[in-house]
């Protein structure tokens, strides 16, 4: 398969870009950038260098949450207040991936990002969905003082329901975290950013998924403007690659407000699991073979 | 950004909403233009983006390719006016990578109009942090 994608570009800009629809239909969906699927699709299966597939990730990351994030405003899924507010953790941990990433080994990456990939899903798995109303909130001065409670439609069009926001300092230092992973990985760190929201911030699944979206192209940008800067985003690869995942997550957010919570769930955790053995079993071959 | 305790702002907030919405999908739809006027490009010249040499290297894991960007407005329009694929692909790519600047930048504009100061301040150390890494770069 490689050997014909070698001597056919149109072939190859094809497969990348219906492998982009794929991750971008996905991504806005789980309220991921899709760089959990392309990096290693790129990587694992193409065999391109991980610092591209970072690179044209990170464009895709951009494009998957502009598409999204634009419909789930317009349906009043995203707190735009607490994005804002969030946003500064995560641009900061972005500066401090990028940053890191020239000194950090590919194979270092690759076991990094296996490991994020199983641990978000186990989180997701061991997790119990609760209806907003019922969670106990413990109260957050801070989200007083910044107005940063809500409330959003459980379907899209439908009742709004009031949910309160807490823990924000741990929210903002957990999403520099997500910030730092997504410059070092090429990823939008939505696996890190709506567990974090959804479990540790005590807000709606679905709302935790919009936000996320919202944020992570601000997260991408802050880390693919250094990219693009060094020649890392190749735009034979990144411009398929953002086509695709443009169309997929056109699709995806159209879908969200019609899929239950579960379902989401389950495919998130199904999809992790693969990627994250895939992407472990890389990163030792490269430590053996150095 | 509508608040239950604040019912009297939620229509700025509604308004609000729909203006970064509309920000969001125009830059969207504007780099979606763009690559795909590219790949019309490249179909009637029969060219694709990545030449052989390239992609040889890209899919033999190679990591010493090196995509320049731009070193100038000239060589970028003139990478337009004489319809190089490559251009419209980067012109979309850079679209993307500005999009989420450009609505910080416009969340602070209408926060401050609004004269919500905290969020304001906040957005503008948000657009000060996103380009850091840029700015750091350029000047190296």
């Amino acid at each position: 398969m490689k050997d014909l994608l070698v001597t056919n570009p149109f072939l190859f800009e094809f497969v990348i870009t219906a492998v982009a629809v794929v991750a971008g239909l996905l991504g806005s969906l789980l309220g991921l950038g899709g760089g959990f699927i392309l990096i290693p699709f790129l990587t694992l299966a193409m065999g391109i260098h991980i610092k591209y597939a970072i690179g044209a990730s990170l464009v895709s990351v951009i494009a998957t949450s502009s598409g999204a994030a634009a419909t789930y405003v317009k349906d009043r899924m995203t707190n735009v207040r607490l994005a804002i507010f969030l946003e500064i953790g995560t641009t900061l941990g972005a500066i401090t991936g990028a940053i890191l990433a020239a000194y950090i080994s590919p194979s270092s990456l690759y076991l990094l990002f296996a490991f994020l990939l199983v641990y978000s899903a186990l989180s997701m798995l061991r997790k119990k969905e609760l209806h907003a109303m019922n969670r106990k909130i413990d109260p957050d001065a801070l989200a007083d003082r910044l107005r940063l409670h809500s409330e959003y439609p459980e379907r899209t069009g439908g009742v709004m329901t009031a949910y309160r926001v807490t823990h924000t300092k741990l929210g903002l230092f957990l999403m520099y975290l997500a910030g730092c992973v997504s410059a070092l990985l090429g990823i939008g760190s939505g696996m890190l950013k709506v567990p974090a929201m959804d479990q540790a911030m005590k807000i709606p699944i679905k709302v935790s998924s919009a936000t996320s979206n919202f944020m992570i192209g601000v997260t991408a940008s802050t880390s693919a403007g250094i990219y693009f800067m060094r020649g890392d985003i190749i735009p034979g690869l990144a411009g398929p690659i953002a086509f695709g995942v443009l169309i997929g997550s056109q699709i995806g957010s159209r879908l969200l407000g019609t899929w239950s919570a579960k379902t989401v769930r389950v495919i998130f955790v199904i999809i992790m699991v693969i990627a994250g053995i895939q992407m472990g079993v890389k990163g030792v071959q490269s430590f053996s073979i150095r | 950004m509508s608040n239950p305790s604040a019912s009297d702002s939620s229509t700025e907030d509604r308004r609000f909403e729909r203006w970064i919405a509309t920000l969001l999908r125009t830059g969207v739809y504007s780099s979606l233009i763009l690559l795909f006027f590219a790949a019309v490009l490249n179909w009637v010249t029969g060219q694709a983006s990545l030449s052989r040499m390239d992609l040889s290297v890209l899919l033999a894991g190679e990591g010493t390719l090196h995509a320049a960007p731009p070193v100038n407005l000239a060589e970028f329009f003139y990478g337009f006016s004489s319809l190089q694929s490559m251009h419209f692909v980067q012109a979309a790519v850079l679209v993307l990578i500005l999009l989420p600047g450009l609505r910080v930048a416009f969340m602070m504009g209408s926060f401050f109009r609004q004269r919500d100061f905290i969020f304001g301040f906040l957005s503008m150390f948000v657009l000060f942090v996103m380009s850091i890494g840029t700015i750091f770069r350029i000047l190296e």
